[in-house]
């Protein structure tokens, strides 16, 4: 396994860009991409949306790089920072709604029926059916690869917390995962 | 060990540093998973899944799930369009922290000056329009009022007279004596005030000596004019 590599990697990327290294800038965009688009489609509804916290996001990569204290991955200091520019999104449009309880991803709005959908589009479906703080919590422990407390960072709760949302995250994605007949022993 | 025997091992009492470890191993399933553990502690992570079905249960969950989530991703190319777009924002913030560096600068620069000025300003401003309105008023002052009564004497004080050839005398004129019937006397004895008149009121006169004579003097001492005249030496 070589995330602790790739994290040294990236840690090193991000020292040459605090040094105005736009080729690192370029390569760690590129490493780092699809990773944080994936977890800001998960928040915003459209893609051009997710596209101008993408650039944000960046931006404040280019221009922030020289605070990165060297201390866990790269990735997760950019979700994080793609989070909180998120929210600011989120609250521009529903200043008084619940963040983890009312944002919405794109793919709630697919209203296929399970016969027309392949397994891929199943999948996509029934995470999108999990509520805003389940979905999320299971996209950074299981796609982006971070431990309970790089994720307790992030969304700032207890540790102890991450662990009870992720066990009941679980069991809600199964159910969800059976209403579309996918195997319980994929699980 | 299982779950089970660890409830009744809790009931014994055992130590719950035991308690602690084994759920710490749940806890480092994603360190596990990710390589991040150090050699010593996930060799003790791999013996305690070989015997504890709980933990052997958690990891294959987890692995499933990733396995999961990596076949629902959608795969993204990163952008081009979006870097550059990036690329512009950066440049354009940039930009806009270069103009607020100026601006300060600026700032910064002209404080000592305009502070420089501001105390001039202060300093000078009161004092000198003070002076300014003195010195106004002194020569207003100065100015002579042409509209006032002016005076002059009988004396003429641009004429000079030659000492040697003229007889001098002290005059005291009356007080009603009026100018014009003094001039006549003093035309008709050939005499001119030389100065005069004094405190006291006193004038000099003089009368060219070949002129002057015994009679012009008894003349001037019967005068209804003169209230006082005598020969000045």
């Amino acid at each position: 396994m070589n995330r602790k590599w790739k994290t040294e990697d990236e840690q090193e990327l991000v020292a040459m860009i605090a040094g105005g290294d736009k080729k690192a800038f370029r390569v760690l965009y590129e490493q780092t991409y699809g990773k944080v688009f994936h977890y800001i489609k998960g928040f915003v509804r459209n893609n051009e949306l997710a596209e101008d916290v993408v650039v944000q996001t960046y931006t404040i990569v280019w221009q922030k790089a020289s605070n990165y204290r060297g201390t866990g991955k790269p990735t997760t200091w950019i979700i994080g920072i793609a989070r909180n520019i998120a929210l600011k999104e989120f609250r521009k449009n529903k200043p008084h709604a619940v963040f983890d309880e009312h944002y919405m991803s794109e793919e709630i709005e697919d209203h296929r029926t399970n016969e027309t959908l392949d397994r891929k589009e199943k999948l996509q479906q029934a995470m999108a059916g999990l509520s805003p703080k389940h979905r999320e919590i299971l996209e950074l422990v299981f796609f982006q690869d971070l431990t309970y407390p790089e994720v307790s960072v992030i969304i700032d709760i207890p540790v102890g917390t991450v662990k009870t949302r992720v066990y009941h995250a679980k069991i809600a994605l199964k159910q969800e995962l059976e209403k579309r007949k996918i195997s319980n022993n994929d699980i | 060990m299982q779950k089970s025997h660890l409830n009744k091992s809790l009931k014994n009492g055992k130590s719950q540093t035991m308690t602690s470890k084994i759920e710490d191993f749940f806890d480092l399933v994603p360190e596990y998973f990710q390589g991040t553990l150090d050699p010593e502690l996930e060799k003790n992570f791999e013996q305690e899944m070989e015997k504890n079905e709980d933990l052997q249960l958690e990891v294959q969950e987890y692995s499933q799930m990733r396995e999961l989530f990596a076949e629902s991703e959608v795969e993204v190319t990163p952008s081009d369009a979006i870097f550059n777009r990036i690329c512009d924002s950066i440049e354009k913030e940039e930009s806009k922290q270069r103009v607020g560096q100026a601006v300060q600068q600026k700032t910064t620069k002209a404080s000592p000056i305009t502070i420089a000025l501001e105390w001039l300003k202060e300093s000078f401003t009161l004092p000198w329009s003070l002076a300014l309105v003195q010195a106004a008023v002194i020569v207003l002052l100065l100015i002579p009022n042409h509209s006032s009564k002016n005076y002059s004497t009988l004396s003429v004080a641009n004429k000079q007279t030659t000492t040697a050839a003229i007889t001098s005398y002290n005059v005291v004129f009356k007080d009603s004596a009026r100018e014009g019937e003094i001039r006549a006397l003093l035309i008709s004895i050939d005499a001119t005030i030389s100065s005069g008149p004094s405190v006291q009121g006193k004038y000099a006169i003089t009368i060219p000596a070949n002129k002057a004579s015994e009679d012009i003097f008894e003349k001037m001492k019967k005068s209804q004019l003169i209230l006082f005249v005598e020969k000045a030496y």
